[in-house]
């Protein structure tokens, strides 16, 4: 579904993305970690649109997407989740679940509401709270209401940056389950994480970068035991 | 009180004000409150939906009026003609302007907007043979509906039909898909970006709307004081305007034409009571910038949603007394 082929991005004169190359499938779970400053979250912003790649390719549906702005490629499938979280935080839940749909807004209006319906199905924590201000919701819920967000621009291939960030072990728990349901639902999922176990507890296979490049890949289940992830990652000797 | 009535409530004042007050300096205060109302709420849509700081508003007010002027005295064009060619040529500045500027965030935006001010005032004061320099422009003619001549109380209805215009236009706007995205935008630009939000050419076109009021505004004042030179357009002015948000509220239309209302009177109480206490030349200037920085740190600090946040905060807190009220009185009674 994805194939990245020596992506590079600089930051202004700072080199990020040393020729990144990476390759996800049609349903997949696919977790990409590393310490700070690893280039995570640049890569993720570059899949979307949001940074321009100074050089490299990014297929997507047999497409090179790269350099494409997020406003056409979130029409194309592909949704990113800002770390952070990122809620509209003057705005209510119900009008941040609403600009999930933004670019789909004229033609399918009529259907947005049984559509937000079911996301509040789906996120049970924040029903009842359609009317409350985004900002006054506690981390986990901010959380949920992002990816929900997300899930109302109808992705294809769903970018989650850090979503465990800041939150207490029984939400990440939680947002681990449910980012397994959305492989049933067809979605396919990239995730970033500097939780390393939350990563790739989530996932199907994984990548570790290291100062712009993929250092290790494999099965998520092989990098939990991988010797090198575990002293780098997990603190064991 | 209902969100509702306060509106009937201001709008039943707006009508009578000229009739309440009948002479022509207060006439004069009425229409002066309006103009700058337009331009403040194109400024409160701008800085307070979009985040997006502008501190040259003064420069597409004074392109509206010298449009205006330039055509109407040079050229002979009818001033109803002039008003939409200052509009369009605001626009279209604003839209050179902001391709470039709108890329800037934060303070580097506020520093661009203030040095295109900037640039504005120094080339109305250098470019005599069209603006008439220093001295300004003279002879511009009045505004005629048919053959009717539009004295200060008809003018003043004009220009509240401007506003009320310009406030309806805005209050769709923000009630709208666009509002909302203004808003996310506000909160988090990246977060709007990757949801398909085209984020720069939102910021564009609102800012080539506040650009567009802003030269209705400066159209209506040329064709009112029918006199004007650079100096009502400097960097002060621009300044007043975003005093003016900030006072009555940047994330509301409203409060927007509330905080004009405040500064524009107090302007003139100053300018009526400084030469009785302090006699000294400049000393009206000086107290009326004191004052605007006092006033900058008082709503930073006690009103950050300025007085329309202040009204509804207010409001709320009645509401929820109103609501306890009934409720003790309902428990007593079982």
């Amino acid at each position: 579904m994805l194939t990245v082929n020596g992506l590079q991005v600089a930051h202004g004169a700072i080199k990020v993305l040393h020729g990144l190359n990476i390759s996800v499938e049609q349903g997949e779970i696919v977790a990409v970690i590393g310490a700070n400053g690893a280039g995570k979250s640049t890569m993720l912003g570059a899949i979307a649109g949001i940074y321009r790649p100074s050089g490299g390719q990014i297929v997507y549906c047999g497409r090179n997407v790269a350099g494409q702005p997020a406003e056409i490629l979130v029409k194309q499938g592909i949704v990113l989740v800002p770390e952070r979280r990122q809620v509209f935080a003057a705005l209510s839940v119900y009008d941040n679940l609403l600009l999930g749909a933004y670019h789909r807004y004229r033609s399918e209006k009529h259907l947005l509401p049984a559509e937000i319906s079911r996301i509040l199905e789906m996120f049970t924590v924040l029903k009842g709270r359609e009317k409350q201000a985004a900002g006054t919701l506690s981390g986990g819920m901010q959380q949920m209401l992002v990816i929900g967000r997300a899930m109302m621009a109808k992705p294809k291939l769903l970018l989650l940056d850090e979503p465990s960030l800041g939150l207490a072990p029984l939400i990440v728990r939680e947002i681990t389950q449910l980012v397994r349901s959305l492989r049933e639902q067809g979605m396919t999922v990239i995730v970033v994480e500097q939780n390393v176990r939350a990563g790739l507890e989530m996932a199907d296979r994984g990548y570790v970068l290291e100062r712009g490049l993929v250092v290790i890949d494999g099965a998520a289940e092989e990098l939990l035991v991988d010797c090198r992830v575990q002293n780098a990652y997990l603190g064991r000797k | 009180m209902q969100k509702k009535w306060l509106l009937v409530l201001a709008v039943v004042l707006i009508l009578l004000y000229p009739y309440l007050l009948q002479s022509t300096y207060f006439r004069t205060i009425g229409i002066f409150i309006g103009i700058r109302a337009i331009v403040v709420i194109g400024l409160c849509l701008l800085m307070g939906y979009a985040g997006q700081a502008s501190l040259g508003q003064a420069a597409f007010f004074a392109l509206g009026a010298y449009t205006s002027g330039i055509l109407t005295t040079g050229y002979g064009f009818s001033p109803w003609l002039a008003m939409p060619a200052g509009i369009s040529l605001a626009s279209l500045v604003a839209l050179v302007v902001g391709w470039p500027a709108l890329k800037l965030r934060g303070h580097f935006l506020a520093l661009a907007t203030l040095s295109f001010g900037l640039i504005v005032y120094f080339l109305l004061k250098q470019w005599s043979f069209l603006t008439g320099g220093p001295s300004g422009l003279t002879g511009i003619p009045a505004l005629y509906v048919a053959d009717l001549r539009l004295r200060t109380a008809e003018y003043y209805y004009l220009v509240w039909m401007a506003v009320a215009f310009v406030a309806w236009l805005s209050h769709n706007i923000v009630h709208s898909r666009i509002g909302r995205s203004l808003r996310a935008i506000h909160d988090s630009e990246i977060a709007a970006e990757c949801l398909g939000v085209d984020t720069f050419r939102l910021k564009l076109q609102l800012f080539v709307l506040s650009a567009a009021y802003a030269a209705l505004a400066g159209s209506l004042y040329a064709h009112f004081i029918r006199f004007f030179s650079p100096a009502a357009f400097g960097f002060k002015v621009s300044i007043e305007f975003a005093i003016m948000a900030a006072l009555g509220g940047m994330a509301s239309i409203y409060g927007g034409v509330l905080g004009v209302a405040t500064v524009t009177l107090l302007i003139e109480v100053l300018r009526a009571v400084v030469p009785l206490v302090l006699p000294a030349a400049h000393a009206v200037a000086a107290i009326e910038t004191t004052t605007f920085g006092l006033i900058l740190v008082v709503v930073f600090i006690f009103l950050p949603d300025g007085l329309a946040g202040g009204i509804q905060e207010l409001r709320n807190r009645f509401n929820a007394r109103r609501t306890n009220i009934v409720r003790q009185a309902k428990e007593a009674k079982n």
